[in-house]
This record gives C-alpha cells, structure tokens and sequence, in this order.
C-alpha cells in the first residue's frame, strides 16, 4: 500500500474543526477544574471539619472512578436531565474530574510554603482569608505550576475519551475521516502530531510561567 | 497603671510534653525585658503565646488589659475571640529568628501589606511611613529589593520595620540575630537599642548578653519551662544566685558571670559588670549606615 500524505492536507481544515472541540473541551474542563480544585484545596484545610471532610470526600469519590463513567454519568444523567449539549456535559464531566486532581496540586503546594509565612502573617493581624490571598498563594504558585501543567497535559489528552459520547473532537473527526477514507496511518500520525503540537504549547507556557514567578534573587 | 504584659501561671505542653511549667512575670510599659536560657528550655514558646501563635494550656496572659487567654474555675481555657485576638496582635510585633520576610514582595511592600489590609491606611500613607522606618533602620535605599537580594542582618532589620509598622505598643524578639553571620548581627541590635532608648516595651530572647546587659531593664533566666531566676538585668548577669543560671551564663560566655572578679565588692558591681559587656560592646555599637549596605 501506498502512503498518500496528500490526504491529511485536503483533510486538514476538518482536522482543525477536531482540534478547535479539542481545545474547547480542555478550556472549559480545565477552568472548571482550577476553580472547582482550589476551593477543594481551601476546604481541605480549613478549620470547619465539614468543609475538609466534604472535600476529602469528593477528592476520594473522583480520584475513584474511571474518567469514562464519570463522562457517561455527566452525558446520561445530569446532561439529559438539564439538557446540556454533549460538549457542555463532556466539559462538566472531564472538569470535574480533573478538579479532584488539582485539588491535591493546589494543596501540596500551599502545604510546601514555610509555615513561618503564616505565622509571620498572623502575628501581624492578617486574617486568613487575606494572607492566603496576598502571602501564600502567590509563593505556593511556584511549586504548583510544574505539577500543575504536567497534570494539564493529561487534561489534554484526556478529552479524547469524549469520543465515547459522540462529540467529533479531534480523535474523534480523525477515526470518523479514516473508516471513510481508509487511511488510519497518515489520519492518526496527523492527529498525534496535532497532540503533541499542543502539549509543547503548554510546556512552553509552563517555562514563561516558572521564569515569571521565580523568587527575585 | 497596669504592667502592659502580665502573664500568670502560664502553661504550655505539646501532647505529653510540658514544654512550660507555670511561669509568671509583667512587663511595665517602656520596659525592656531579656529572657535568656539554654535552647530547648521554652523561650520562644513564651512568646508566642502571647499573641497566640501558639494556644496555651494553662494560667492567664494579658496584654494592654485585654485577655489574651484565662484558665477557668474548672480548669479549661478561655481564649479572646478571633476579632479580639486580631486587636491584640495589631498591638504586639513580632520578629522571628528566621525573619519571616514575604520572599514574593519588595522590602517596601512587606512592610506596607499589613497597615494597608489590617489597619485600612491609603497606599501613598503606607509607603511614606514605610520609607520613613526604612530610613530608621538604614535601608532607605533597599526599598525595591526583594528579600533575597538582602543580607541576613538587612532583612531582619526588615522584618523590624515590618513590625514597627503596624505601631505596636508591645515588640517580642525572639533570638532575631541568631540566623545572620555574627559580623551583621551588630547592625540588628543597634536597630534594637535605639528603638529601646525611644521607649519601646520589648520582650527580647536572646543569647546575646551584652546585649541584655546593656539594654535591659530585667531578665528573667529559663530553664526547663520555669523561670529559675529573675531580677536586674545587672544582677542576674553579674551576681546570679542559681547554679543553673550560673552555669548557663558560663557556658555563653565562655567565661564566669560578667562579673567573676569582683563579687565582694556590690557597690563597684554595676561597672564590673558593664565592664564585662565592654567585651562585646563593640558588636552593639556598629552603625548600620556605616554598614556593609551599599552593595
Ligand atoms: N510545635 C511544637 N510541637 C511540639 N513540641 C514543640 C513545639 N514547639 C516547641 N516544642 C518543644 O518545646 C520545647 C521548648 O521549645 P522552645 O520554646 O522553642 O525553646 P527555646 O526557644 O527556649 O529554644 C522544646 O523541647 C521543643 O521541642
Ligand atoms: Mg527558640
């Protein structure tokens, strides 16, 4: 069999479609999962044992199940019963499962800075809620942001599994372009290239980011 | 009026572990009080429970009047409420042996983040007044350096200003120039003394005794979480009455009490032992603006 590489350029604009669902889902699902994981992270520390138990709970249940049910149960159960669209429940459901791992990110990296910043704050009569704000968030962003985009990369990568309720991300468009056109090989070598096209845009983004929080010395 | 720290009966233990064992002294408002003692022996822990960094187990703390904790009839203890306990604190600094400093934010910033936020004051306000305390302390030009890029003996005159900021009517130092090179430590007990000679209340931890000698009105002399000696600071560092201050004292200094020489003659005991202080004065004397500062 020949190879005909032609078909991946007149194939390309369907192929950028897929990539343009792909990044949809991974934006939405990846602010949901910032949001949703670093108030899981501040519940998890706080001094009401509802809230840490709440989060500990949540971090458990999601870390638990497989990332294809909890999409099945966002598309079946809460799509169909609030009549979202497969890309909005596919967001919900990646994001949500995303957030109990960002959770455990956001909380590491508060957990790394000294503890002598709190105290430091505290016996200059700082609340809480300010010196998370102003004084150890800003520090714990530093530790964060390696394990933070690490775990982004599988964010990205995970939204492949969309497939399975039928959204035409970017596996998806190149499965659907490959059974009518009978060529996987150069389709799929397409779509990996794509993928690792945006995960050296993340990690180029995760330098910019070290470089701009690094401690001046 | 009343002493501006009264701290009766205090407590404190980590699970098994009584870390204080009943301790009980004040101190009068302008008053400077050094608590010397080996390591280990419960100082810092005396600090922070004043302003509750750390929650006492037992006895009664009062700053300015206020409660700051009180064991009930039955035994249990009564802390301030968190509002109360914010008031208390805007009236105590604190400068930690390991300055602490925000690593993310400039010396001026620092120094403005907690009169902006706690006590509500403009940003132009707190930045005058910070480059005011920066001028004190002989780090007027060190306004936009970040931490790092200062020395030991810069920051923690940092961390002073940072302190001063909030116009505390109380200051606690605990052990601040044991983590500079010894050379810079001077530069920080200069700032220290100065702000004694203006009238601050300090409650001061040192192991620097010269320092105590020269500066402080009283020590109090810790061991094992009680307080086994207290009095004059020239008493207690010239004349100690208990071996284990005595034994403390010698092991500091490398040398008998400052005033080994001379214990019979009491009336020549203050120049004896100040005498003895000569050794290190020099440390005390250095001026920061004179200091290694302009690099
Ligand atoms: N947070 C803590 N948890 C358990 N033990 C502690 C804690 N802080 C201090 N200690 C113990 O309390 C004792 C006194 O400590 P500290 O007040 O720091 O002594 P000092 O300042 O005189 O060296 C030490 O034995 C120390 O191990
Ligand atoms: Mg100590």
């Amino acid at each position: 069999m020949e190879w005909d590489w032609g078909i991946v350029g007149r194939t390309f604009d369907l192929l950028l479609l897929g990539t343009r669902l792909t990044l949809v889902l991974f934006f939405f699902s990846s602010l949901l999962g910032t949001v949703l994981g670093l108030v899981l992270a501040l519940m998890r520390m706080s001094r009401f044992r509802l809230a840490r138990w709440s989060s500990l709970f949540y971090i458990w249940v999601f870390r638990g199940i497989p990332v294809l049910v909890i999409l099945f149960f966002a598309f079946f159960v809460v799509g169909r019963r609030m009549g979202l669209t497969s890309v909005q429940a596919g967001s919900l459901g990646l994001g949500f499962s995303a957030a109990a791992y960002i959770a455990e990110i956001i909380r590491a990296g508060i957990m790394s800075v000294d503890p002598g910043q709190s105290e430091a704050s505290e016996a200059l009569a700082m609340t809480k809620r300010h010196y998370m704000r102003r004084v150890i968030l800003p520090q714990s962003i530093r530790v964060i942001i390696p394990t933070y985009m690490s775990n982004s990369i599988l964010v990205l990568k995970v939204t492949s599994v969309a497939v399975a309720i039928g959204i035409v991300e970017l596996t998806g468009i190149t499965r659907q372009l490959s059974n009518s056109t009978t060529r996987p090989i150069e389709l799929f070598t397409a779509a990996a290239v794509l993928y690792v096209f945006l995960t050296t845009v993340i990690v180029v983004v995760q330098e910019v980011l070290e470089r701009r929080f690094a401690l001046k010395t | 009026m009343n002493a501006l720290v009264q701290v009766t009966g205090l407590r404190k233990s980590f699970g098994d572990n009584e870390v204080l064992k009943g301790v009980d002294f004040e101190v009068e408002r302008g008053e400077v009080v050094a608590i010397i003692g080996p390591s280990g022996s419960g100082k810092t822990t005396i600090l922070r429970c004043i302003n509750l960094l750390e929650r006492p187990t037992g006895g009664r703390v009062e700053v300015d009047g206020r409660v700051v904790c009180e064991e009930l009839g039955d035994g249990t203890m009564r802390f301030a409420e968190r509002g109360d306990v914010r008031e208390i604190r805007e009236q105590v600094g604190m400068v930690f042996q390991r300055f602490n400093l925000f690593p993310h934010m400039t010396a001026l910033d620092n120094i403005t983040e907690a009169p902006k936020s706690v006590r509500g004051m403009s940003k132009e306000d707190a930045n005058a007044r910070a480059r005011e305390l920066l001028d004190s302390v002989g780090l007027g030009h060190k306004a936009d350096a970040y931490p790092l890029q200062l020395s030991g003996g810069q920051q923690q005159r940092v961390a002073i200003a940072r302190a001063l900021a909030m116009e505390p009517a109380l200051m606690l130092f605990d052990e601040v120039t044991s983590a500079v090179d010894p050379e810079l430590a001077g530069e920080i007990l200069m700032v220290m003394k100065r702000l004694a000679q203006q009238g601050m209340t300090m409650l001061v931890v040192t192991h620097e005794m010269s320092f105590a000698a020269d500066v402080a009105d009283r020590v109090l002399f810790i061991d094992h979480g009680v307080i086994v000696e207290q009095g004059q600071a020239r008493d207690v560092l010239t004349a100690p009455q208990n071996p284990r201050t005595r034994a403390f004292l010698h092991a500091v200094l490398d040398r008998a009490p400052m005033a080994e020489d001379d214990e019979s003659t009491a009336g020549a005991g203050e120049e004896a032992g100040f005498g003895g202080s000569d050794l290190f004065s020099e440390r005390v004397a250095t001026d920061p603006e004179a200091g290694p500062d302009d690099g």
